[in-house]
């Protein structure tokens, strides 16, 4: 079973998309920080939104028909993933909608957005085992220091009870992620999946740190590495399908 | 009154129970009269989360309540998938699922409808309508996607993949996330009601269409 060269086409100009989204949307936000102006107005935040939620759906989507068409499992673990991420995110999103502000950090869009990291462990472990690389041990170092910076930081500002727990978990399950992603892009030809896995991971350690000391807490400059590393994971997964590399 | 109409369902369900011969269809009329249990067990819960816990009504309705009742929902397939895996291999298991979720559903919209008595004889039927074609359908949906996931995790599908606990928990955040998203739609006055609709109506057909393509 094959991938149609449509949908192949279709995931790179939703990276090239994506990547110039992110462009615009960092160009403007850093114009206005230095001008004294909130990063973006309430136009400008309806249209970040829009984008940030119009590319997650369309790259799960891609990947989806993908796993259809070729009919193979990692594909669909991978838009099972992306997917997770992409409805927490539109949940998140009606909330900002709702309320007139970003809801409290943890809410029940943390299981969406853990969901992805979920389905992700099996699928970077099936594809280092695949690679045949042996996984560096210092690598674990990635783990222990994301774990040990949000143990810090609940320690820091005194955090206890469901968010030192939730927090703590999650960040384990991120730093595991993480630790694989990197280990992918070094030591492996899924250069560029280990790559959007490693920046989709990053941003949600970072999210998870600063939601710590904030918990209603919006950060649209990290926004678009979350979107932009969706499509790197979808672009790559359908490139790795095409030249025989999870066969 | 929960707890009456969950026994109003539940014991003639449990009549006619000893009363089918066929094994399948035991198997699934047990699966719904669980679902009106838990639609009674539910509300208890919730009630107390509001009255206890200090929570707004609206924060139940879009965080609390799909954790509680995806999980009361999921717990005959929970208790299959640890003590007698076995029926976790049948196709029935799915369809047993989605069971459990009309029934929960029932007594639901049982109790809303109770709730409406204003309301005229012609939009009570338009209410229930409107609940039965896009909650029914969501709560059939969600606790189906749990045993569609151990369905598939049953078999060796996955195999390759190791790691089945994570599969199995994300179904069940998968689960809770489309129950909260849907709930969360449903505030927005505008379109609310009419995307609630839609999904549920989406929902059912692709239920349909799988359910009735694997045959």
């Amino acid at each position: 079973m094959t991938i149609s060269e449509g949908v192949q086409r279709l995931s790179v100009l939703l990276v090239a998309v994506a990547a110039t989204a992110m462009l615009l949307t960092e160009s403007v936000m850093l114009y206005r920080y230095f001008d004294g102006r909130p990063l973006l107005s309430g136009f400008g935040f309806d249209v970040h939104y829009l984008v940030m939620n119009s590319i997650l759906i369309a790259s799960a989507a891609v990947l989806g028909v993908a796993a259809y068409q070729s009919r193979t499992l990692l594909l669909f673990i991978g838009s099972c993933g992306i997917g997770s991420w992409t409805l927490a995110h539109i949940y998140w999103t009606l909330y900002v909608y709702l309320a007139g502000q970003p809801i409290s950090y943890p809410s029940v869009a943390e299981l969406g957005f853990q969901g992805f990291y979920l389905v992700m462990i099996p699928a970077v472990v099936y594809l280092q085992q695949r690679a045949s690389a042996d996984r560096p041990v210092w690598l674990l170092g990635a783990v222990v220091l994301l774990v040990g910076a949000v143990v810090g930081t609940n320690l820091h500002y005194g955090t206890a009870g469901s968010l030192f727990v939730y927090s703590t978990v999650s960040a384990t399950l991120i730093g595991t992620v993480l630790l694989f992603g990197l280990a992918l892009s070094l030591y492996t030809p899924h250069r560029l999946f280990g790559a959007g896995i490693c920046l989709f991971a990053a941003a949600d350690g970072l999210y998870i740190v600063l939601a710590i000391s904030s918990p209603v807490l919006s950060v649209p400059y990290v926004d678009p590495v979350w979107y932009l590393s969706a499509t790197l994971l979808t672009a790559s997964l359908i490139r790795y399908h095409r030249e025989g590399m999870l066969e | 009154m929960m707890l009456a109409l969950s026994v109003a369902i539940t014991v003639p369900l449990l009549l006619l129970v000893l009363l089918v011969d066929n094994a399948q269809t035991r198997f699934l009329l047990l699966f719904f009269i669980w679902g009106s249990i838990a639609g009674f067990l539910a509300s208890e819960i919730n009630s107390e989360l509001l009255s206890m816990a200090g929570i707004s009504l609206q924060a139940l309705q879009i965080q609390y309540a799909p954790v509680v009742e995806e999980l009361l929902k999921a717990v005959p397939l929970a208790v299959l998938w640890l003590v007698a895996p076995r029926y976790l291999s049948r196709r029935e298991i799915v369809f047993a699922a989605v069971f459990a979720g009309f029934g929960f559903s029932l007594v639901e919209n049982f109790s809303y409808l109770i709730q409406q008595q204003q309301l005229s004889s012609l939009a009570l039927t338009q209410y229930v309508i409107t609940r039965s074609v896009s909650t029914t359908v969501m709560h059939g949906t969600t606790t189906g996607i749990i045993g569609a996931t151990l369905y598939y995790l049953s078999g060796d599908t996955l195999d390759a993949f190791g790691f089945k606990p994570l599969f199995v928990l994300y179904g069940y955040c998968l689960a809770v996330l489309l129950h909260a998203l849907f709930n969360i739609v449903v505030l927005f006055a505008v379109l609310g009601q009419t995307v609630a609709i839609l999904s549920g109506l989406v929902s059912y057909i692709v239920l349909w269409i799988l359910f009735r393509t694997r045959h």
